[in-house]
């Protein structure tokens, strides 16, 4: 890394900020100070299972490897296998949007099933249950998974165009 | 290499040469912590002389009272290649320090949707140089010089001066005025994200940023 900083007072005097008079600050220990309840993650408990399956399916619907669509959303293989294993408790935003972008799919109800945005309504979680319960782990899609992921892929897409 | 940099003596209103580093160890990092630790507990010390309740202590320091630069060394350690510390110092003291990671972040605004950007983990002046620490900060310029140096290492990496950060809520308004944007939906354990565009950083090493302050 090589940069060259500006050193014109002209340009240094007009960028006054008012920095003084907050933080100038950035990052990720806030957590440590914010309320308990704050931090509480919205989404009912099997939503992550119902993410990671949701995420499997469509990946497996494209015909990709776990490690390719690692590479296609710019993600750690470990963050991809996480999620898909509904291991993940905490995910980023960034990992949910890259995933949303390279498997087409919400990002909105990838957000909400992943707990970082609250959920409208009962019917995303009725929904979920009916996908989880209509799709398996297995290699090839099943022509009822096939439905299963349509179907779910469906209602959360009227959710993020409702949003 | 360390170069030498202009920042704002707030106490004679002219500008002051200051070193700005590039590489910042983490020795040094630990040694920032020891100068500045001492002013965020006197925040703490001063709330509870004036009978401020414990309770009420968080609430009412400044967001960032908490940061231990010696702990975020750490993680710098972690990942050498992804993420680099730089800072600037004056008269052996910090004056502000940012670590950016350059590998594993992208862009959520158009055009550039995807794209990589340079992703501020963390960024901070020195307890004396801010109002809510200290009734007389000493020097200015400093978070204005940091986002500087954020976007020309995104210039310097093809990055065409992209540049991502959760801000803390109290520092939000600054980072409106840098010219970044809030991206909707994309809030996160009480921070929302802000994103410079091409064109903002653009605008901002123009000079002409800081009268961006809508979103």
């Amino acid at each position: 890394m090589s940069i060259q900083m500006n050193n014109d007072k002209a340009w240094l005097s007009k960028m006054a900020m008012d920095e003084e008079y907050a933080c100038v600050s950035a990052g990720g220990l806030y957590i440590r100070m914010v309320d308990e309840q704050q931090t509480t993650r919205k989404h009912p408990a099997n939503d992550l299972l119902v993410l990671g399956r949701l995420v499997e399916l469509a990946r497996r619907e494209k015909g990709m490897s776990v490690s390719a669509i690692a590479e296609e959303a710019q993600l750690d293989l470990t963050e991809v296998l996480a999620i898909e294993q509904g291991r993940m408790t905490d995910p980023e935003p960034r990992v949910l949007f890259m995933l949303a972008k390279s498997l087409d799919l919400p990002i909105r109800g990838l957000m909400e099933l992943g707990g970082l945005m609250e959920q409208r309504d009962k019917s995303l979680e009725a929904a979920a249950v009916r996908f989880a319960a209509n799709s398996e782990p297995t290699e090839q899609l099943t022509p009822l998974e096939k439905e299963a992921l349509k179907e779910f892929v469906k209602v959360l897409a009227e959710y993020s165009e409702g949003g | 290499m360390p170069q030498g940099i202009l920042i704002l003596d707030r106490t004679s209103g002219d500008f002051v040469q200051a070193v700005f580093h590039e590489e910042v160890k983490t020795h040094q990092l630990i040694e920032a912590e020891q100068q500045w630790k001492p002013h965020r507990i006197a925040v703490t010390q001063r709330l509870l002389a004036a009978g401020v309740p414990k309770s009420e202590i968080a609430r009412k320091s400044p967001q960032h009272v908490h940061w231990d630069w010696a702990l975020k060394s750490k993680c710098l350690e972690g990942d050498p290649l992804a993420l680099r510390c730089y800072g600037i110092e004056l008269n052996g003291e910090w004056q502000g320090l940012a670590i950016v990671d350059l590998s594993m972040h992208v862009a959520h605004l158009e055009p550039d949707a995807g794209k990589p950007l340079v992703y501020v983990v963390f960024l901070e002046s020195a307890p004396w140089n801010l109002r809510n620490m200290v009734d007389e900060p000493r020097y200015g310029r400093i978070g204005v010089r940091l986002i500087e140096a954020a976007i020309r290492l995104s210039m310097s990496e093809d990055f065409k001066g992209r540049v991502g950060l959760y801000a803390l809520p109290q520092a939000e308004g600054f980072y409106r005025k840098c010219g970044m944007v809030c991206v909707e939906g994309m809030a996160y354990r009480g921070m929302n994200l802000f994103e410079l565009t091409r064109d903002a950083a653009a605008a901002f090493l123009e000079g002409g940023s800081n009268v961006n302050t809508n979103e």
